[in-house]
């Protein structure tokens, strides 16, 4: 319980910080943010999954919402993307702890310390990619195709991954 | 085996999946950003989720306990490397209850038919699993299923093993200590006392010594006094033939209690003291269908009964064949028909009926049904269970009437109290008949 009240805080916060960040489409992000957290906050509660997954969409949705019309590169995306992945790994963590997922309910749940390095990782990584999209680069038309080359081949491992046997 | 996604799975994808499209949608890398490290972990978690080369094979075969016992399945599980913790599933159907996993690494209780085991070294390593026979019955466990979780929390192997192995839970025999005695003994040695006279233990009688007589039944203080020689005349031991007559047309229930368990049990406790004293048991389950086990005697006849008993069940079906479906060698004459009915079904009432009709020596332990009843809550209602009440009073007058020993049983008081009480009737009986 004390992972799913901590991931839903911090959620709240993020959704409120979403919120007051818009600039012409501010109203939308907010409401979009607001609906979205009562969403994961309902699929927490009642532990439906589906729900949690929806409202954590949602919320990344209602981000990007707040950015359109901001002419500039925001660096505390960086920070975003580990807030809400320490929010998103709680409340998952939350069902395991409450013996709601068959299967999952006897895993052990993370220490703090694995928790954290997952968090590095995840700021380094998205670091990395706002630092690469501040990089000018020549040959814009190379980079597209291999941007495009890059999602295609993320896309096709997605799909191996939930048609694979094994 | 098979890797299966995690709940953090489905999320990490659907959220990277949205940051990278919503990204190239809007035209914002901040998207990217976000959605590229759950998108990461999740490539990262594919990586390192392996399966560790685990095998499961359990032990098959058929395993006997009686309930309130625990049976043990052994599964040797075979690992390649260390795999840390595992969880076994096993999912008997209700009346089996899976109760605990031990290894080599502790005992852990089962909670919705998993636990939890460590495997802490590559090899081989034997699990015992526990199941508590809570309710008689033949319950088969057809697979057991091994789940490892990935060292993300993100996928897991799924390990389904087919098993074939069946664990038979026989009734809880209701504990019998005096047994009904039958009017009639039959020529097999038993512990009955015959009433007729013969070569035995128990002293009957005096009479004068014929030629031929074993002069070592001479009473030598009888002859003492002059009159001639006179022998001892004996009672012979002998066995009887019993046949339970369980009646499964109808039952009442209260939660998960039905009177029929009740009925299985005492039968079971029946059997069990009756072939200890070598009576011959015969078993008629009146029911649809009509089953029914020739008299035999041994402990195999015990666990024919048994198996026998276990397949009763309640079932309403207004076909019917009656108690001429019953074969004669199974209600051999002279046998001691013990009745275990809540006599809630005409059907059963005119049967218990008919068989006295036929000469049989019918006793009755009537499992009442009152006590399943729940309690009037209105003036109505009061009286239609007066009424009912004075109409089951009346089937009991007229059974007692003819001879039969109708006895209430309250399945929350012991069986031997009803079994008392139709032993005085029987015996109050016969004194009334002589």
């Amino acid at each position: 319980l004390i992972e799913a009240v901590a991931g839903l805080l911090i959620a709240a916060g993020t959704a409120a910080w979403i919120g007051g960040t818009g600039a012409d489409l501010g109203p939308v992000a907010a409401a979009v943010a607001a609906v979205t957290w009562a969403l994961l906050a309902l699929g927490t509660g009642f532990a439906v999954p589906a729900l949690m997954t929806l409202g954590a969409a949602g919320l990344v949705g209602a981000y990007g919402l707040s950015r359109i019309g901001h002419s500039g590169l925001d660096a505390g995306a960086a920070v975003l993307a580990v807030v809400l992945l320490v929010a998103f790994d709680l409340v998952i963590g939350s069902l395991e702890a409450r013996r709601r997922v068959p299967g999952w309910s006897r895993r052990r749940r993370d220490d703090w310390t694995r928790l954290s390095l997952r968090a590095a990782a995840a700021g380094t990584v998205a670091a990395a990619v706002l630092f690469t999209a501040t990089v000018p680069l020549q040959h814009g038309i190379f980079v597209q195709a291999a941007g495009a080359a890059a999602a295609a081949g993320l896309l096709a491992f997605l799909v191996a991954l939930r048609r694979s046997p094994d | 085996m098979t890797r299966v996604p995690g709940p953090r799975a489905g999320l990490f994808a659907v959220v990277g999946i949205t940051g990278l499209v919503g990204g190239l949608a809007v035209g914002r890398p901040e998207l990217v950003a976000i959605g590229a490290p759950f998108l990461l972990l999740l490539g990262l978690a594919h990586v390192l989720a392996g399966d560790h080369g685990l095998a499961a094979v359990p032990e098959s075969g058929v395993l006997r306990i009686i309930e309130g016992q625990s049976a043990q399945i052994t599964v040797t599980l075979t690992t390649a490397a260390p795999a840390g913790r595992l969880e076994i599933r096993a999912a008997p159907p209700s009346g089996l209850v899976f109760v605990t996993a031990t290894a080599a690494g502790g005992i852990d209780p089962a909670h919705n038919g998993a636990a939890t085991i460590g495997l802490p070294a590559a090899g081989s390593h034997r699990v015992q699993l526990d199941f508590y026979g809570s309710h008689w019955g033949t319950y088969p466990i057809h697979e057991i299923e091994v789940f490892r979780a990935g060292p993300l929390g993100v996928f897991g192997h799924r390990l389904v093993v087919p098993c074939d192995t069946s664990v038979t839970v026989y009734p809880r025999p209701a504990t019998v200590r005096r047994l009904l005695r039958p009017v009639e003994t039959h020529l097999g040695f038993g512990d009955l006392v015959s009433r007729h006279t013969g070569t035995g233990l128990e002293y009957a009688d005096l009479r004068e010594m014929q030629p031929g007589d074993d002069p070592r039944l001479i009473n030598w203080k009888a002859a003492a006094r002059g009159r001639g020689y006179w022998v001892n005349v004996r009672h012979p031991e002998r066995n009887s033939d019993i046949v339970l007559f369980v009646d499964t047309l109808a039952e009442a229930r209260r939660g998960v209690e039905a009177l029929l368990d009740f009925a299985v049990r005492a039968a079971a406790g029946l059997a069990r003291s009756h072939l200890g004293r070598h009576d011959r048991i015969g078993l008629v389950t009146f029911g649809e269908p009509v089953r029914w086990l020739l008299p035999g005697m041994g402990d195999v006849q015990r666990y024919r009964v048994l198996d026998t008993l276990m397949q009763s069940r309640t079932r309403r079906q207004m076909y019917w064949r009656g108690i001429d479906a019953i074969p004669r060698r199974a209600l051999p004459p002279q046998a001691l028909v013990v009745g275990l009915s809540p006599l809630l079904d005409d059907r059963s009432v005119h049967a218990f009926a008919d068989l006295r009709g036929r000469g049989f020596d019918v006793a009755v332990v009537e499992l009442a049904p009152e006590h399943f009843v729940a309690p009037a809550v209105d003036a109505v209602e009061a009286s239609a269970r007066r009424i009912w009440m004075l109409q089951r009073d009346a089937i009991r007058r007229t059974f007692r009437r003819h001879g039969v020993a109708v006895v209430p049983w309250n399945p929350d008081e012991p069986f031997e109290t009803a079994l008392a009480e139709v032993e005085v009737f029987r015996r109050n009986a016969q004194r009334a008949r002589a």
